[in-house]
């Protein structure tokens, strides 16, 4: 991503220093399994989180819970200090804005009309479609590297092009937070890194951004904090350097391996991995 | 013209396709009021509309002919946007309110009040509209149960299901009370004909509360179709979304069966060619199916009064005629539209 020098909508910036997205004693269910119990977790500010783990630890589910889309049995989602579904829905979508795994494309969509639809927090049924509203597309067209695109059908392009096209409308949404299930998980390794790239190019703006990744050399690339969770709990979290041993890789995955740094970015590689029984 | 065809409906402007689809409603009902099963010329009908007819071409032309267009006008309205609403929000495009069971439900409603002793005249709209509603939800509720990924051909076999177990048992009572069975026997095969304009107004109120509902509903519905946690993420609400579309619908579908008894597949044909015509997006979806509806409904009605002269064929009959090949297309299209 080229787009460093643009200019950014000031309030990203405004409101960074404010917000804050964390759960206190989580519980979250589905029917009467409990996926996760007295989880207490917080996302840190203007970073780019990672939460890694073996499939069915509960990592998506932590990022529904955060994102109030799976309601807790127990304990609270914290928005700014407030009980995220005590605050109206509207006022949440303001504020966070969450890319769900499951995203459905209807037929003959535009990537612009896509990206409309992160306006719609922003707007009530009196005031429809305003200057901001344009603004704010054109600015998510721009940051995403779309530009010359708006006016394609979503369905005409590359895997990687049309889940930049989600993020825009994410971006258009003009929230300090957003949420990310699994952003890469069904493109090849050149879209993988056009996504990436994508995410931490927000992160430069201000966001705090947090994403469910399964790739942790990815993870350790392109994250400033990694929460490592297996069977509903967190192992452990920090900075990918600190947290990533062959220890934490053989307790997640039952994986043994080496690790080296990136000889060009110092994070952490994993090689020479084998299975074994844990 | 050319590049029309080529340009994806989605992209097609909907100012043009919807003006150009009024006009066609123009004329229409046009030849609605001039055409008829009676001994009255197209020509004798013209020369009444102009002032020139004798007295018995008047009541034909402006009271028999306009109130069964008016009617028409509503009933297709209704059905197409009812359709249009619900198979959005079943992301189904074969949700259809006659094959539901919704109309069913309201038809049903209507004979067992009409049973327990009311009559037609003093009928209110609310039965037929309280029906609907029960059908919607028996169905939708049956489809959902099955926790099963959303399958469009389950739901119609629920709904088939549904609805002949309705129509059974509406015949079942009608076979041991013969006042109602005289009176319901319109509300089993659909009709237009020979409506009084004072039933018609008094669906107007409901019919108000209904496009309201349609008002505030249609852009969350619209991001219900990028899917579910995306319209969440939006800060729409699914759960209220779903509630007050079927809300809509059953005020609509109820409106439409208290008046013309239950015209299957207009919910279906309607809102496919809309979404042929100007693409999925529901908010252009519905405004289309304004013009469609009525359009087809009127077009109907006009040959069922042509084809079978002296007699009449029951609108409902045409419609199934013209429903069932399109229901089977949709069925056999290689990929089932994305809703």
């Amino acid at each position: 991503m080229t787009a460093t020098s643009l200019k950014h909508p000031k309030h990203i910036h405004e409101t960074t220093s404010l917000t804050r997205l964390g759960a206190e004693q989580l519980t979250l269910k589905h029917g009467k399994t409990s996926i996760i119990e007295n989880l207490n977790v917080s996302l840190p500010e203007g970073k780019v989180t990672a939460i890694v783990g073996p499939n069915g630890c509960g990592k998506s589910t932590l990022l529904n819970g955060l994102s109030r889309v799976h309601s807790p049995s127990a304990g609270v989602v914290l928005l700014d200090g407030k009980d995220i579904h005590a605050l109206p829905s509207k006022e949440v979508a303001r504020r966070l804005a969450l890319l769900p795994q499951d995203t459905l494309a209807p037929d003959g969509i535009t990537i612009e009309e896509l990206i409309r639809f992160g306006r719609h927090p922003h707007q009530s049924l009196l005031k429809q479609w305003a200057m901001d509203d344009q603004q704010a597309i054109n600015y998510a067209l721009n940051a995403a590297d779309l530009e010359g695109l708006k006016d394609r059908l979503l369905d005409t392009l590359s895997g990687g092009q049309r889940q930049r096209a989600w993020i825009a409308m994410s971006i258009a949404q003009e929230t300090p937070l957003l949420l990310l299930d699994e952003p890469t998980s069904a493109l090849d390794l050149g879209h993988q890194i056009e996504v990436f790239e994508l995410i931490r190019h927000l992160s430069r703006q201000g966001k705090t951004l947090a994403m469910v990744v399964h790739d942790l050399p990815s993870a350790c690339r392109y994250s400033d904090h990694i929460i490592a969770m297996k069977k509903g709990e967190i192992i452990t979290q920090g900075s990918p350097k600190e947290v990533m041993t062959k220890e934490l890789v053989r307790e997640l995955y039952g994986v043994e391996c080496d690790l080296i740094p990136d000889p060009m970015t110092g994070s952490p590689i994993l090689i020479n991995m084998k299975r074994v029984r844990n | 013209m050319i590049s029309w065809f080529q340009t994806p409906p989605s992209q097609r402007p909907l100012f043009r396709v919807f003006v150009s689809a009024l006009l066609v409603l123009a004329l229409c009902c046009f030849c609605s009021l001039l055409l008829g099963a009676g001994g009255l010329s197209p020509q004798a009908s013209f020369q009444t509309l102009l002032g020139n007819g004798s007295l018995d071409d008047q009541f034909t032309v402006f009271h028999l002919r306009t109130t069964r267009t008016l009617v028409g006008v509503f009933v297709g309205l209704t059905l197409g946007i009812a359709g249009a609403m619900m198979q959005s929000v079943a992301r189904n495009p074969l949700a259809e309110p006659g094959l539901l069971g919704v109309s069913a439900g309201s038809s049903f409603a209507v004979a067992l009040t009409l049973v327990l002793g009311a009559s037609t005249a003093t009928l209110t709209v609310g039965v037929a509209q309280f029906g609907a509603l029960l059908g919607c939800l028996c169905v939708l509720g049956v489809a959902r149960m099955q926790g099963q990924q959303n399958d469009p051909i389950r739901l119609v076999l629920a709904g088939a299901a549904l609805s002949s177990l309705l129509f059974a048992i509406t015949s079942l009572i009608l076979l041991f009370d013969q006042r109602a069975a005289d009176e319901i026997r319109f509300w089993v095969t659909g009709s237009v004909a020979g409506r009084d304009i004072q039933t018609l107004l008094s669906v107007l109120p409901s019919m108000l509360m209904a496009a309201l509902c349609i008002l505030y509903v249609a852009k969350p519905l619209a991001s219900l179709a990028l899917g579910e946690r995306v319209a969440i993420g939006l800060g729409h609400k699914p759960k209220r979304i779903r509630a007050v579309v079927i809300v809509a619908v059953a005020l609509l579908v109820g409106g439409a069966t208290a008046i013309a008894g239950p015209v299957a597949f207009i919910g279906l044909v309607v809102p496919f060619a809309a979404r042929a015509l100007v693409g999925p997006d529901i908010r252009r979806t519905l405004w289309l199916c304004l013009p469609l509806g009525p359009i087809i409904v009127i077009a109907a009605d006009i040959v069922s009064r042509l084809v079978a002269q002296p007699a009449e064929m029951p609108l409902g009959v045409l419609t199934a005629i013209i429903g069932a090949p399109v229901l089977l297309l949709i069925v056999r299209s290689r990929r089932m539209p994305t809703l």
